[in-house]
């Protein structure tokens, strides 16, 4: 448990040589990053080809073989999200302010928005501010203890403005990456009409 | 200007689309039907989420743990079921499978709560871990419903840990059977009356015709 770093490295290189399979594994690693290396001057598309099949054959044995702790690490990773949406710990909220800032910045100076999109975001930042100020001022006058989730989210008017404001952005994400998808359709397929 | 105008309208006339607009469509549709599909494991995820914040709220720490009964079913998605907003202050007990994530509160005997329909089950004739020797019995559905909280039980293997939180302290149990039993309403229970067991009854995985029973026996 309290291995320093050379420790921890040493322990890895005992591994490394205690089996066949690992060694296997460690000289099919070695070989893939060499081939890469090697082709950064040859340019080859097919030694790019290669590499993304071993890759992804290597990924998909791994599912096959581990299939419950694929399982286990998806549904962790959603419910972990579901958590910030829904039950974020304070300190998250407060950073997802700060980027609710950086970016009301950003649309207020960037020349690339269109005034559609920065309408949208000045609306969507603007009720994300209105949504933290009420969350401190109800913390602050009902005197709740921001460290403990569990007493804070046990006041309802805590709660629905955590996740409504929670939900507005996850909104406004949803809507901007389609936005900017749609941008990129644009300008890469639609066709240029000869005036 | 007018140039200009023609153009809209000639285009117009045309009803050119621009392949820009079908593919955003195509993507909106692609997102949607992901979101359609795995919507119900995202409830069930959901509803775990909100059970450990609702259980932490009201007192439960985290821990790493032939009687007549209601028939569990495999539910899906076409079975709609009155959600009617539970009370978890009211829990009589917490049962927890850390190896496949189930931590889910069950209610007293008569309360309305009580029912497959709701929540884990506790079986009629159960008594409570600290009756020495006696056998607590719970029920739920499998499936991929919204109410499918035994809808994992399948993957575990003899020697698995089960928990019970019941007045404050947590009772440990180790799998030691697994069978199958016809479902017709009644369940045998094979289990040794000296030792304090927990039993789940479920359905069993892709069977609609038979029951399968989990006897755990209280190692701690």
């Amino acid at each position: 448990m309290n291995l320093s770093v050379m420790g921890k490295i040493s322990t890895v290189f005992k591994y490394l040589f205690s089996s066949f399979i690992s060694l296997n594994l460690f000289i099919l690693a070695l070989l893939l990053f060499l081939l890469l290396l090697f082709n950064i001057k040859r340019k080859s598309k097919y030694v790019h080809y290669i590499v993304l099949v071993i890759y992804v054959a290597f990924m998909l044995s791994i599912f096959i073989a581990s299939p419950a702790y694929i399982g286990y690490s998806i549904d962790s990773f959603i419910k972990g999200i579901m958590k910030y949406i829904y039950f974020p710990s304070t300190v998250a909220y407060f950073f997802i302010m700060l980027f609710c800032g950086g970016m009301l910045i950003y649309s207020i100076y960037s020349k690339k928005l269109t005034k559609f999109k920065r309408i949208f975001n000045y609306v969507t930042f603007s009720i994300m501010f209105f949504l933290f100020t009420a969350f401190v001022v109800v913390v602050t006058y009902n005197k709740l203890d921001i460290r403990v989730l569990e007493l804070l989210y046990k006041n309802d008017t805590v709660l629905s403005i955590v996740q409504i404001s929670n939900f507005i952005l996850f909104g406004w994400i949803i809507f901007t990456l389609f936005y900017k998808l749609y941008n990129y359709f644009k300008k890469n397929y639609d066709k240029k009409n000869e005036d | 200007m007018r140039m200009r105008n023609l153009r809209f309208l000639n285009k117009l006339k045309r009803k050119e689309y621009k392949k820009s607009h079908l593919l955003i469509f195509g993507s909106l549709l692609v997102f949607m039907g992901f979101f359609f599909l795995s919507f119900n494991h995202l409830a069930k995820l959901r509803e775990q989420l909100f059970s450990d914040m609702l259980l932490s709220m009201y007192g439960y720490g985290n821990q790493e743990s032939k009687v007549k009964a209601p028939i569990a079913k495999n539910v899906s998605d076409g079975t709609v079921y009155n959600q009617k907003n539970i009370d978890f202050s009211k829990y009589l007990g917490v049962l927890s499978i850390p190896k496949i994530g189930l931590r889910r509160g069950f209610y007293n005997l008569d309360s309305k709560y009580n029912s497959i329909e709701y929540n884990v089950t506790v079986v009629k004739g159960s008594t409570m871990p600290d009756v020495a020797g006696g056998n607590l019995m719970l029920m739920a559905h499998s499936g991929d419903a919204y109410i499918s909280y035994f809808a994992y039980l399948y993957r575990l293997n003899i020697g698995d840990n089960a928990f019970v939180t019941y007045n404050g302290r947590d009772y440990k149990y180790g799998l030691v059977n697994v069978y199958n039993v016809p479902k017709n309403g009644k369940v045998k229970i094979n289990r040794n009356f000296d030792r304090t067991t927990l039993t789940l009854i479920t359905c069993t995985k892709d069977d609609s015709t038979k029951q399968t029973v989990y006897i755990f026996e209280l190692v701690g």
